[in-house]
């Protein structure tokens, strides 16, 4: 098992710090979707996380570790949450300034850019520990996949539930 | 060869829930298989990393089989025994769930046998209950989300 640090430092701080101020913005904006609709787009952050941290960061690939060490840790669940509230804000926004099918390809790839922007922020803060020659880059291909298919998730969902989510002025 | 098996496994089991009965409505069902895959892999991944409990082989084509069952199999499996745990069924659904319960401890077996699995170091009553733990936390989930949506139906009406 690799560790990396043992103390209460720049990673925790940045996992805290992004989590909260994702879930204040999550509280704070006006309620746009159905209740149902809300908890799987922030359900649907959590998993993605989840579901990378434990394919790629895991044997038999091994990219990376997250947070002191390779163990699991009350931080590395934590940046889960904070993912949740990401994938809120995406689909909150994608809905709140109506992309049009013609810009979809341009709305993935700011927020692309934004999440490996941020991620170069969270390795600064040694959130994330590249290994095996693994690159920032190759998260960048990742975010594309990635919210390109909560796209498709969001409008799968809008489509077999029949409704358009609940509009609220402003 | 593994892989091959643990897909195929995992393949009827998709089967098994694509034709099934389902009281969960599709949003529902998305929540119950997110949810149920943060705990699942969450408890797998202490066992695993943290506590060295189950030792996966670290061969490439073992290791993504194990990654086939854990994404792929167990969660439509925690799906499969929530729709049966909402069934109106008095006594049968709980007989229903016992036997997916169950079928856990030969999908164990069949991945240590596959070499899936090097070192199992928890007892098979222990995975049992692990996994019904699993069991109950998607059944919570869905309790959860269909609370939420007849609130707020109640709210809206």
């Amino acid at each position: 098992m690799n560790v990396y640090d043992t103390h209460f430092d720049s990673n925790e701080w940045f996992v805290l710090s992004g989590l909260f101020i994702g879930a204040v913005l999550v509280v704070l904006l006006p309620k746009r979707f159905r209740a149902k609709n809300a908890i799987v787009y922030y359900t649907c952050g959590l998993y993605t996380g989840l579901f990378f941290d434990h394919s790629l960061g895991l044997e038999p690939i091994d990219l990376y570790d997250v947070d002191d060490s390779s163990a699991y840790e009350w931080t590395d669940f934590l940046s889960y949450v904070s993912y949740g509230c990401v994938s809120y804000i995406f689909f909150y926004v994608y809905d709140r300034i109506g992309v049009r099918p013609s810009r979809i390809a341009v709305y993935v790839l700011v927020w692309a850019l934004l999440s490996t922007g941020m991620e170069w922020l969270a390795v600064q803060a040694h959130v994330f520990h590249y290994r095996l020659g693994y690159r920032l880059a190759y998260s960048f291909l990742i975010y594309l996949i990635v919210h390109s298919c909560w796209l498709a998730l969001f409008h799968w969902c809008e489509k077999i539930a029949g409704e358009r989510p609940r509009r609220h002025p402003g | 060869m593994t892989l091959a098996i643990c897909m195929f496994v995992t393949w009827c089991v998709w089967i098994a829930f694509s034709l099934m009965p389902k009281k969960l409505s599709v949003l529902d069902t998305v929540f119950v298989l997110f949810g149920g895959t943060v705990f699942e892999l969450s408890i797998f991944t202490l066992l695993h990393v943290n506590l060295s409990w189950i030792v996966v082989n670290p061969d490439i084509e073992k290791s993504c089989a194990n990654l086939v069952i854990r994404l792929l199999l167990i969660p439509v499996a925690l799906l499969i025994s929530t729709n049966i745990m909402l069934y109106d069924w008095k006594v049968l659904k709980w007989i229903v769930a016992a036997g997916i319960l169950l079928s856990f401890v030969p999908l164990q077996m069949l991945q240590v046998r596959l070499g899936v699995i090097t070192a199992l170091h928890v007892p098979t009553i222990g995975m049992l209950l692990f996994f019904s733990a699993y069991m109950l936390f998607a059944r919570l989930l869905a309790g959860l989300i269909r609370a939420a949506g007849r609130k707020e139906e109640r709210r809206l009406s």
